[in-house]
């Protein structure tokens, strides 16, 4: 607590003139590191060796910008995907913006005097008195306004008040249609109506009964879709499964010939699921992990998925193409309020 | 969508001569497949099936030495090993190459290794399994370069991607098993893993992605697998995880190491 | 015009030009008086440039989020100039081959447009994703320090709420500027968060029709999400970190207990110039290490991702780390679900999607009110806590940070599964048993640590540091030498853990300062003025649910050897 300290040069600033220096400015404790004022660099050489340091940092910003604009228009955009480019615009470009802020770093850590400089706080409540005046101000203004003392006036600004809402609120009905019964319907949001003819998601193409491999799976729509965008319910896994593999009846007689068909959409989360596995017969959604037992009703085995996933009962006519026999006989994907 | 889809790639127009081949091959096998079946009813049970094809006797001794403790001495399978009677020679071809048989320990599902065999050998060994039952043969037609790149990615990301993940990096299945990567997959195993379904994964057969869209698929694995981050280090590609770790380790890392730089006194 | 009470050499050994320069010094002075003319805003720009700004270099976590915010906005600005926020149908047709000719939205060809074609564009994009990873993430870390320092007491609740407020919109603005590309990882989040909207009860379909325009996915919700994306999170986040820094530079910023540091006072550099360069240099440096990550770590690779389709996913689909805690609590959580009255209630969705997140953020925003109101702290603080100084606090904000973390691990489980070969089932369940477990156990454990190191200092304090020198007494007895902490550091250790109160008269400033060793200090009324008269006096339940939480908020000090704790003590105040 040696008194050498308090001799240092140190300033106060920001104090109010009427207030007393309470400030425990002779007790600093100056011989910890913390508390000098660390006159610097009095060497002239070491001035001028930083002020070398702090132009080359900054001679490197020039020289990468230089690069940057050489880069810009030098490389192909097209090379190895523009890999090169990529590499050279934000290689300069972070080698210039470092070496300028290291420069601005540098320059403020060698070349500024090291200061501690003290500043008190002011207040953060005003004085009782004025606190009151602002108090008594605004309650000046409340009584002479009126509102304790005009009932009609402030009952219908508050009804005026608590309708002006309302213009806003309704304003937005038009952000889209209302729901309705339409996601509870019979499944024709998702665009599978009897007798529609199970189609390839990408190639469009009917799929005839024993197109499919045993164990194989496939993503299906139903014939005449536009894009899966306007149908974002109605892609389905078609499943094949070996004689004997399907545990339930329903699902079986919901199928032909080990041919089954679900919803592809998560009854959890609405992820589209087909991470099949044609052994175990589980069926692993990406997103949250429900597992489902694609041999048993696909019920759900693992994960936050509540409900088994909608199986859509399907046939084969005459020439062996694959045909929903009727919609979906309850919603597809997520829960949500309505649905029963 | 349709103009890119209908244009080559369905199976009535595009690469006949490749089905065509392709079922001449399957006549072959179903015939030789027929023919080592009927020798099999007829000779002793404990006698393996030989063939007056050379490849396919030496494939059976190879057999008999390194597969026939799991899967018995016809094939037939046995307590922890499937049958072999009609998975096809690219069934046998996928897992020797692969390197995923012969198995080195029983696990969830199998580990890649070195294969064991050099290719004749499974060459043999595969058209001798070939000769056990109709399956799928060997594709021959691997010229992938020419398929249409745009139109394999669509069936990649509706057909592969949720379980190999967008890039082909590889991704959980259930109880720990997993969709491997397919960064070292060669164009012919990608394309026999679909034909034939190894393990968990599904069949693809030809009725479904025909070997026009296969060797599609398998050139738009290939594409990506072997294209350059354009962006820089591409972590693994596995998506956001990966990017998470970059910014808490690398980006708010070097910039608190920045901060105590410049709260430093020196 | 340089500051006039600068006592210190000429810069930069540049000094004698000074002199024979007065053409720019005359310009200077000129235009700073035309603004003063029209302004009179001399006073204001002295008193700015002479503020003081403590020195630690924890307090310049929150400019790296100021700092990637002002990164987000300029190249977010050159995005828009080529990003077309539109969900009509095209065929791509640019330079990159694996997508030429398949159909996409608009929106999505824009990005990969900017990607392969624009140049420059891709590593402006990459830029902007990460200077928004960085952003979130400066975010928590830097409420990690203001939290575990106790920056969030009165005065600075207020702004403790605006910062909470401002992370929640960072996320919002980070998930809708995810969603814009409309790839298919994207868009898989998208669906996800459209299922949990769909999960709210009573109001949930209706939410989802009008904010998508109809069923999922419709076409107005790139559009919107880019007008909420690039105007009106923005707007926010810009008038929200405004107040936040105005009130910053109002109340000046805390700092950690040192010598000579009161509560009445700052120490530190002014802001100009010292501050002022050194903040500057960090704001080109922050923009530097983020341009360093764009060019050289790809991010959000969307032209490997495709194009999104209600019928296609990925394996490993995540969203950027600010929402993984949420697709943790969506993968971890059991499948309940309730159908009563022709009704469905998920709460498999609706608890790990709107009520936890909900739970999180509230407790969150209101941890200042709820410890000022059990432990009738109503005093100011502008001096800093030590974690260790208030245990439970510490250990709250471990336990709360533990519970997050298994939630974010629990969204990457897959990865987790697939990188170490371990059964996803497993991971999901360990995470499960975790969450319930782990955080009061890192509760207990942090508790533990916090009053072990307060040992350590008060031995420090009563004993001196060990020096390692053993000497034989003449009746036999080894003792070690300690040697007495040097007295300003005595002083300060002391003040932190609360023995030595400030002579200096400001008892209202400092009461409470302590943590809540010196409650019953606090409460006096002398906190805040005028104020402590007008409180209510809880009674009742309520009375009894505070001192309750006081009871476990506050930790009796354990006995020390008082004597010679006080003659410490005693030995010390005076040198203040």
């Amino acid at each position: 607590m040696s008194g050498d300290g308090s001799d240092r040069p140190r300033r106060q600033v920001g104090r109010r003139p009427d207030e007393a220096p309470d400030v425990p400015q002779a007790g600093l404790p100056a011989s910890h590191s913390e508390g000098v004022v660390e006159d610097h660099a009095d060497d002239p050489r070491e001035v001028q060796f930083s002020e070398i340091q702090v132009a080359a940092l900054f001679g490197v910003g020039i020289v990468a910008i230089i690069f940057f604009l050489y880069a810009y228009f030098g490389i192909s955009i097209h090379d190895n995907l523009g890999q090169y480019s990529n590499y050279a615009l934000g290689g300069s470009l972070a080698i210039a913006l470092c070496a300028i802020g290291a420069g601005f770093i540098v320059w403020a850590k060698k070349l500024l005097p090291h200061e501690k400089t003290v500043q008190d706080r002011h207040d953060f409540h005003s004085p009782p008195e004025e606190e009151k005046l602002a108090e008594d101000t605004f309650l000046q203004g409340v009584e002479d306004m009126g509102l304790a003392r005009f009932k009609i006036l402030r009952r219908t600004l508050l009804g005026a008040l608590a309708l002006f809402p309302l213009p806003i609120v309704v304003l937005l009905r038009d952000l889209g249609p209302l729901p309705g019964r339409s996601l509870e319907g019979d499944g024709e949001i998702t665009g599978w109506k009897a007798g529609s003819r199970l189609v390839d998601l990408d190639t469009k193409l009917p799929v005839k009964l024993g197109d499919l491999s045993i164990g194989g799976v496939q993503t299906v729509m139903p014939e005449g879709f536009g894009s899966a965008e306007e149908l974002s319910l109605a892609p389905t896994m078609l499943i094949r499964f070996a004689p004997g593999e399907i545990k339930s009846d329903k699902e079986r007689n919901w199928g032909i010939n080990g041919h089954v068909a679900y919803s592809k959409i998560c009854t959890h989360a609405g992820c589209p699921i087909s991470l099949y596995e044609q052994q175990t017969h589980n069926l692993l959604c990406p997103c949250h992990q429900s597992t489902f037992d694609m041999a048993n009703d696909a019920k759900v085995i693992f994960g936050p998925a509540a409900r088994p996933l909608p199986q859509l009962q399907i046939s084969a006519d005459r020439d062996g193409y694959l045909y929903a026999v009727k919609p979906y006989s309850q919603p597809v994907g997520p829960s949500f309020w309505e649905r029963r | 969508m349709e103009n890119v889809s209908t244009s080559a790639l369905t199976p009535d127009t595009g690469h006949r001569s490749g089905r065509r081949r392709f079922a001449h091959a399957g006549i072959v096998l179903l015939v030789i497949g027929l023919f080592g079946f009927l020798y099999a009813a007829f000779a002793p049970s404990h006698s393996a099936a030989t063939s007056s094809d050379p490849a396919i006797e030496q494939g059976r001794q190879l057999y008999l030495q390194g597969c026939s403790s799991c899967h018995g001495l016809n094939g037939e399978g046995g307590v922890t090993a499937p049958s072999l009677i009609g998975v096809g020679a690219a069934a046998a071809d996928f897992q020797m190459s692969a390197g995923f048989m012969p198995l080195r320990n029983h696990t969830a599902e199998a580990e890649r290794h070195e294969p064991a065999y050099d290719d004749t050998e499974i060459e043999q060994i595969s058209a001798y399994i070939g000769s056990l039952g109709p399956g799928p043969a060997i594709p021959t037609n691997l010229d992938y370069q020419s398929a249409p790149l745009a139109f394999g990615g669509q069936l990649f990301r509706t057909n592969c991607a949720q379980c190999h993940n967008f890039a082909g990096s590889g991704g959980a299945l259930t109880y720990g098993k997993s969709a491997p990567s397919l960064s070292s997959a060669s164009p012919k195993e990608i394309y026999e893993a679909m034909l034939t379904g190894p393990e968990n994964m599904p069949v693809f057969g030809d009725q479904q992605i025909t070997p026009a869209q296969k060797l599609a698929i398998v050139n738009y694995v290939r594409t990506i697998k072997t294209s350059p981050n354009p962006g820089g280090a591409g972590l693994g590609r596995i998506g956001p995880v990966s990017e998470t770790a970059v910014a808490w380790l690398v980006g708010i890392g070097v910039c608190v190491v920045i901060t105590m730089w410049i709260g430093s006194k020196v | 015009m340089s500051s006039t009470t600068t006592d210190t050499p000429g810069t930069g050994g540049s000094s004698g030009a000074d002199e024979n320069v007065p053409a720019g010094e005359k310009a200077t002075r000129a235009t700073l008086k035309y603004v003063d003319d029209h302004f009179g805003s001399a006073g204001f720009l002295k008193r700015s440039m002479d503020k003081v700004f403590p020195d630690h270099w924890s307090f310049m976590l929150g400019e790296i989020a100021l700092y990637s915010f002002v990164i987000l906005l300029l190249t977010g600005v050159y995005l828009t100039l080529f990003f077309h926020a539109s969900q009509h149908e095209v065929i791509y047709n640019g330079s990159y081959a694996p997508l030429r000719g398949v159909p996409m939205t608009d929106a999505y060809a824009s990005t990969l447009h900017i990607s392969f074609d624009v140049r420059g564009g891709l590593l402006m994009r990459q830029i902007h994703h990460w200077a928004a990873l960085i952003f979130t993430t400066s975010i928590v870390v830097h409420m990690f320090r203001v939290f575990f320092t106790g920056a969030f007491r009165k005065p600075r609740t207020i702004n403790w709420h605006i910062g909470v407020i401002l992370m929640i919109l960072a996320i919002l603005e980070g998930f809708a500027g995810y969603s814009l590309p409309d790839d298919l990882l994207s868009g898989t989040g998208l669906r996800i968060a459209y299922s949990v909207a769909e999960s709210i009860p009573v109001v949930g379909t209706y939410v989802c029709y009008f904010l998508f325009g109809g069923n999922y996915p419709g076409q107005d919700i790139i559009p919107r999400l880019f007008i909420i994306h690039v105007l009106l999170v923005p707007g926010i986040l810009l008038a929200l970190i405004g107040a936040h820094m105005m009130i910053l530079w109002h109340q000046k910023h805390t700092d950690f207990p040192g010598p000579g540091k009161t509560e009445n006072n700052v120490i530190g550099s002014k802001f100009y110039p010292t501050f002022f360069l050194k903040t500057n240099g960090f704001l080109f440096m922050v923009f530097g290490v983020i341009a360093a990550l764009g060019a050289f770590a790809t991010i959000n690779p969307v032209w490997l991702y495709g194009p999104y389709s209600p019928g296609q996913v990925s394996a490993g689909s995540q969203p950027d780390w600010y929402i993984l805690f949420l697709e943790g609590s969506l993968r971890m959580m059991p499948n309940w679900e309730t159908h009563i009255f022709h009704h469905t209630i998920s709460w498999n969705i609706l608890i790990p999607g709107v009520i936890i997140p909900g739970l999180m953020f509230n407790l969150m925003a209101l941890y200042p009110n709820i410890e000022a109101w059990a432990t009738k702290d109503k005093g100011y603080h502008n001096l800093l806590d030590r974690p260790r100084d208030v245990p439970v606090r510490t250990a709250l904000g471990v336990m709360s940070l533990t519970f997050y973390m298994i939630l974010v691990i629990g969204g990457a489980n897959d990865i987790l599964a697939t990188t170490f070969h371990w059964s996803l089932q497993a991971v999901t369940w360990v995470l499960r048993v975790l969450l319930i477990v782990a955080p009061p156990i890192a509760f207990k454990l942090t508790k533990r640590f916090c009053l072990g190191l307060q040992h350590h200092d008060e031995a420090l304090l009563h004993h001196g540091v060990e020096t390692g020198i053993i000497r034989r007494l003449p009746h036999g007895e080894y003792i070690e030498i300690e040697a007495e902490l040097p007295p300003e550091k005595a002083e300060v250790l002391a003040k932190q853990i609360g023995y030595v109160g400030h002579s200096n008269g400001h008892a209202a400033i400092t009461a409470g300062t302590n943590g809540h060793g010196s409650n019953g200090h606090a409460t006096n009324g002398n906190g805040s003025g005028p104020k402590g008269g007008r409180l209510k006096r809880p009674v009742g339940l309520a009375e009894t649910a505070r001192a309750r939480m006081e009871h476990f908020l506050t930790e009796e000090r354990e006995p020390v050897p008082d004597a010679h704790a006080a003659d410490h003590a005693d030995e010390e105040t005076p040198v203040h």
